[in-house]
């Protein structure tokens, strides 16, 4: 028995775990990742920044959401949207900044934003194509403001600079790369 | 007389380990013990400043383990932290566990004073004939004799 067990989502093999359906749905836009057996009821937007952020990176909590205790675990440098590596924001809303997009010689600089929306399904379906989708996907994501997807539009219209997005409920989220066209 | 607490870590972790890890377990198990942040072990390099010319270096690796937690008993609660240079985190937390059960003055207290009395003792002799140690190998040049030269 351990002296002092950490919480479920701030174990190593959770991480692994996490990280693998992360992944996954990253390289498939449009498929969503249901984390809720890993969460003990912690947001799906906070198991996706425990994947992608420490104590090398940036970020920006936009949503006031994330506790002192949370930052700590997440062991993650502060600073303006404009200056991080990753955004916690609110979906309802339109954006109000513009994350880094990276350079041509460093486009892995470009912003990751984690978008917490009010349901992944049941809102109006976009189409998606691009490297990862066979075809054409579909996400229908409910709670994410128009304003976003033209602000991604304007973001990422030249490759391979632009933001890579999370979009995240409760319990599940979707990956929506810079590489992936949104249309209608 | 209880000691400053950035001193408690240091003779706690002098005193016997045995005693240590009963007292905390002790408490643990009729507390809710909470991570403030992960626990780490791990080396860690050593930042230190050469004498003549203030300069920093780096004198080496030395292996540190560190845990933050926050205490909750029936009786009161407390934030307790511990960061030494080990790589026995239970160790550590164990010790951690006891810095926050003392700053909120548990029933448990009289006996970490106890444990801090015995490591601080301890440390005072091992500091002791470290200085003995030191002292002998101190040399007055104007003692030496020709031969001795």
């Amino acid at each position: 028995m351990s002296v002092l067990d950490m919480p479920r989502l701030w174990r190593p093999e959770t991480h692994q775990a996490l990280f693998r359906r992360v992944l996954d749905v990253a390289a498939r836009p449009g498929q969503i990742a249901d984390l809720g057996d890993l969460l003990d009821d912690r947001p799906a937007a906070l198991a996706a920044l425990a994947t992608f952020c420490d104590n090398t990176q940036t970020l920006a909590d936009l949503t006031g959401t994330l506790s002192d205790t949370d930052l700590a675990f997440l062991d993650v440098g502060r600073a303006s949207a404009e200056q991080v590596g990753f955004i916690l924001v609110a979906g309802a809303a339109a954006p109000e900044f513009t994350p880094r997009l990276g350079t041509l010689d460093t486009p892995e600089d470009g912003a990751t934003l984690v978008i917490m929306v009010d349901c992944l399904t049941g809102g109006d379906a976009l189409s998606l194509t691009g490297p990862g989708i066979n075809g054409t996907a579909t996400l229908a994501p409910m709670g994410l403001a128009p304003d976003w997807l033209t602000a991604r539009a304007r973001w990422c219209a030249d490759f391979p600079m632009g933001v890579d997005m999370v979009l995240a409920d409760a319990t599940r989220l979707a990956v929506l790369p810079r590489t992936t066209k949104i249309g209608a | 007389m209880r000691p400053e607490r950035e001193d408690w870590i240091a003779a706690l972790a002098a005193a016997d380990k045995g005693w240590v890890a009963a007292l905390a377990d002790r408490i643990r198990d009729r507390a809710t013990v909470e991570p403030l942040a992960p626990s780490r072990e791990g080396l860690m390099l050593m930042q230190l400043r050469d004498s003549v010319e203030g300069a920093a270096f780096h004198l080496g690796e030395i292996p540190m383990a560190r845990v933050h937690l926050r205490l909750t008993a029936p009786e009161g609660t407390a934030e307790g932290g511990a960061a030494l240079m080990s790589d026995d985190l239970a160790l550590v937390t164990r010790l951690a566990i006891l810095d926050a059960a003392l700053v909120a003055d548990l029933p448990e207290a009289p006996e970490i004073e106890a444990l801090l009395a015995t490591g601080m003792a301890a440390r005072a002799e091992m500091q002791a004939q470290r200085a003995l140690a030191l002292d002998r190998t101190k040399v007055d040049f104007q003692l030496l004799s020709e031969e001795d030269a």
